[in-house]
């Protein structure tokens, strides 16, 4: 049993680690919480969903690369559209504008695929794998195994590519970057195109473990910034480690303490967080400013 | 007694000492400087004098009464001032605005006074920025810019004034009204303590000389004493670029 | 204030409640309802202002207090508790809650505060739905009786107007001279630069907490309106969205300007039922006029009016390098510092 929990609760947290960290790039990159990240999930699955798979019947990896592109230009438009003329404005607009774009894209939603939640049985379907007494889901091993790929893939670009060294400098600081001759502005738009794939990924990987529904943005986004509290807000492998840990809480806590309460638990451990240690399990202190 | 007393201040950030037992006297009435290159722990001194930063150990008084540790608007209102290396002005208010902000920081929630109205529109005419009253305070240039920070300070009737760096980047013109309000806050009894790296400044100014390097007081004394003392000369000339103490 | 001045005003007070004393007459049940419903709006909306228009402190939890307000009001009302008392319960209840999140949230700045305000506002909407046998659930509560004193009862909807008028009136009025106030201006400077605030002598621990109390005091005594204008409560009107909305009024109104934030709330109000057509779009269309909104005029409708009057400074100092506006909603963000 514990095994099993271990297991869906890692899957989850590995979704909420992927969310949190597209939005920590944002973040790092251009000082903008994206309140929207979570949308950007619930938008990239009904595409997987509603368009790719009830209705044209692609097979799953044809499904992902296709809605990973869709996000990533998407993301272009994103930065364009919305970074773009935000890049100088104080933090409370840039607020108002994401959290007006999550708004936008959740009855968006509604009005493009109805109101109704959409089930989709994922490759998978209800498959489970045995290790010893366990039975654990398909869909979660391949949560993980998609995760760890991705993050291997993650690391060796932002190490070996031109581009993401290019992406890593600019999300370090911007000004330094753009002496050093990058191409900020469109950097950045890559940045943005990136988290949307993040969320592309996470939205795919998702959708066979829940309704896919409009409101389903809002609950992952909330639960991706806790998990990006408790790792250290901007610190990137705090925000998946963060994010697997919030995972484990909410299996392990659902089914020891209370599954109605669970929600007020780890958002009463956001804010203990925030007040006692703001900076995470890995962030800086920020240092006191004159 | 000296109006202001620093004792075995020490200050760590995250392991790395920006200051170390440093101690000093300064004299109520004089212009006291503090100077230093980069990195030598100046401005660390500054927030800490302020309030902005607590001390990792060491004492502050301000005229005997502990203040280390306390807020800044605690230390404010017991009449030490300060103004910052990049002017801070209130972005939404005009200049008079933010000298009666200063003034008016304490004390009653509903009633403006119009007696610190007057002092306001005085310290104004003062610093020479009367004509600008009613302008955004962002608006001004630069150099207006120090000396509306320094105006502000004023409005706190303070007896103490911390400038951090105020020359910094002015043309030779504003240098020298800089200075002539220096003189005249000093020939009004206040006592300045003035951060600087304005070499001709410091030297015509201060009375009395601190002198930091790494964050530990290298020496102290009156301006020829500094100007004549090799261990000030090797640590401004080690690291700076070759500049002289005469300007 | 001269004497032309305050001729002004109470000529324009006179006008405006003989207005007050005919709209009930003029408007039929369903609109006199909206302007109910505006009116609540305008309290929370201007409520939420002092913390984030004057403060500058971004707290995305004012739906929590509105629905503490509510909730407190409510539950107490049904078990029996004359209305009074139930009321000024609410209204304690939201304001105690501002006070236990305000002195926490003194070492919380930008998007940490508003993480940690917009923890708060999910917490409570988690527990208006789980604590059932409290709060009724999903369900809510309903058949709240009506607020009344003695012998008086509210028993239609111009008899509430008149109440929410009243209270509305006291919170605006409040806003005004505050605004007006050394308090104000010290809101003011917080808001503007923390630090310059601090050493030039603003208590601003304190200010921040007061803030926070005042626009909690104000959203849970719009809860209490609220419940006594509709009678049933439910947990998805208080949930964290419902912030959005009141954030957009005071973002959009002009952070800090009284009169817009209560253009804002009035027109928030409205708008709805005059875009009936837009229907399930409404909301979409809405989510896209911020985003555009927000790019095109950060400074909301009060900074595009002050923005029609800067040419004049311009004009009276043209070396000056900025003339523009006077409102500016605080620094820029510096990217990953800070």
């Amino acid at each position: 049993m514990l095994i099993q929990l271990g297991f869906s609760g890692l899957a989850m947290g590995a979704i909420y680690g992927l969310v949190a960290l597209g939005f920590t790039l944002i973040w790092n990159a251009v000082g903008i919480v994206n309140f929207a990240q979570g949308e950007l999930v619930m938008l990239a699955a009904f595409v997987s969903v509603a368009s790719l798979s009830q209705a044209l019947h692609l097979p799953w990896a044809v499904n992902l690369v296709l809605t990973v592109v869709f996000m990533a230009v998407f993301g272009l438009f994103m930065a364009r559209g919305i970074y773009h003329p935000l890049r100088n404005a104080p933090q409370l607009g840039a607020i108002v504008a994401t959290l007006g774009l999550s708004i936008f894209l959740k009855n968006s939603a509604v009005l493009v695929w109805g109101p109704d939640p959409l089930i989709d049985s994922g490759p998978f379907g209800n498959a489970t794998v045995s290790l010893g007494p366990a039975k654990i889901y398909g869909q979660h091993v391949l949560i993980l195994v998609t995760m760890v790929v991705l993050m291997v893939l993650q690391v060796a670009m932002f190490r070996g590519t031109a581009i993401g060294k290019a992406m890593r400098a600019t999300a370090q600081d911007r000004e330094v970057a753009r002496l050093m001759g990058i191409n900020t502005d469109r950097v950045i738009a890559l940045i943005f195109a990136y988290a949307c794939m993040l969320a592309g990924v996470a939205g795919v990987l998702v959708a066979p473990v829940f309704y896919v529904s409009a409101d389903m943005g809002g609950m992952v986004a909330l639960k991706a910034f806790a998990s990006s509290i408790v790792g250290g807000f901007g610190h990137v492998p705090g925000a998946v480690i963060g994010g697997l840990i919030l995972g484990l809480m909410d299996a392990f806590g659902s089914y020891f303490l209370s599954s109605q309460y669970i929600d007020v638990i780890s958002f009463g451990l956001l804010i203990a967080f925030l007040i006692f240690r703001p900076q995470g399990l890995f962030g800086e202190p920020e240092m006191e400013r004159p | 007694m000296n109006i202001v007393e620093v004792s075995r201040l020490t200050k760590h950030f995250a392991g790395v000492a920006a200051l170390g037992d440093v101690s000093f006297g300064v004299e109520g009435g004089a212009i006291h400087a503090i100077i230093g290159p980069n990195g030598s722990g100046k401005t660390t001194l500054l927030n800490i004098l302020s309030g902005v930063y607590k001390p990792s150990s060491g004492e502050v008084r301000l005229r005997g009464r502990r203040i280390d540790g306390a807020h800044p608007f605690e230390i404010a209102r017991q009449g030490m001032g300060r103004t910052f290396q990049t002017p801070r002005p209130l972005r939404s208010m005009s200049v008079l605005e933010n000298l009666l902000l200063a003034g008016h920081s304490s004390g009653s929630w509903w009633r403006f006074d119009s007696a610190k109205r007057a002092k306001a529109m005085e310290t104004l005419h003062f610093v020479g920025l009367a004509d600008a009253a009613d302008s955004p305070a962002i608006s001004l240039p630069q150099g207006q810019q120090r000396l509306l920070e320094i105006a502000r300070a004023l409005c706190l009737d303070p007896q103490v004034l911390l400038l951090d760096e105020p020359h910094a980047g002015l043309n030779p013109v504003e240098t020298e009204r800089l200075m002539d309000v220096i003189r005249a806050l000093h020939g009004r009894g206040l006592t300045v303590i003035l951060v600087e790296h304005e070499m001709r400044v410091v030297m015509t100014l201060a009375q009395r000389i601190t002198v930091l390097n790494f964050g530990k007081l290298l020496v102290e004394g009156t301006p020829s004493e500094i100007q004549s003392s090799p261990a000030a000369i090797e640590a401004y000339l080690g690291s700076r670029r070759g500049k002289s103490f005469h300007g | 204030m001269g004497t032309k001045r305050v001729r002004f005003v109470a000529i324009a007070l006179a006008i405006l409640s003989v207005a007050a004393m005919l709209i009930p007459n003029v408007l039929g049940v369903y609109y006199l309802h909206v302007v109910n419903v505006a009116l609540v709006n305008v309290i929370l909306a201007v409520g939420l202002n002092f913390i984030l228009g004057f403060g500058g402190q971004i707290s995305l939890a004012q739906a929590a207090f509105f629905g503490l307000g509510a909730y407190g009001y409510s539950i107490l009302a049904l078990r029996g508790v004359p209305l009074p008392v139930a009321a000024v319960a609410g209204v304690l209840l939201a304001g105690g809650a501002g006070l236990a999140l305000g002195w926490p949230a003194l070492k919380l700045k930008g998007h940490y505060l508003a993480l940690a305000t917009l923890g708060f506002g999910i917490i409570m909407q988690q527990l208006m739905i789980n604590l059932g046998g409290l709060t009724g659930g999903a369900n809510g509560l309903s058949a709240i009786p009506r607020f009344g004193l003695g012998p008086l009862t509210l028993d239609s909807e111009p008899h509430i107007f008149y109440l929410e008028l009243i209270f509305a009136a006291l919170v605006v009025a409040l806003s005004v001279l505050f605004d007006r106030s050394p308090l104000g201006m010290r809101a003011r400077a917080l808001r503007d630069d923390e630090t310059a605030a601090e050493v030039s002598g603003v208590n601003i621990r304190n200010i921040k907490v007061m803030l926070f109390v005042i626009s909690a005091t104000c959203g849970g005594l719009a809860g209490v309106l609220y419940s006594t204008m509709l009678g049933y409560i439910s947990p998805d009107v208080f949930a964290w969205s419902t912030t959005f909305n009141y954030l957009v009024m005071v973002v959009i109104g002009g952070l800090g300007s009284t009169g817009g934030v209560v253009t804002m709330a009035f027109l928030l109000t409205l708008i709805p039922e005059w875009l009936r057509f837009l229907k399930d779009s409404y909301m979409a269309v809405f989510g896209l006029v911020v985003i555009v909104m927000m790019a095109a005029a950060p400074g909301g409708l009060a900074g595009l009016a002050r923005a029609a009057t800067a040419h004049r400074t311009r004009q009276r100092f043209p070396l000056s390098r900025k003339g523009a506006g006077k409102f500016e909603l605080g620094k820029p963000r510096e990217g990953k510092v800070g």
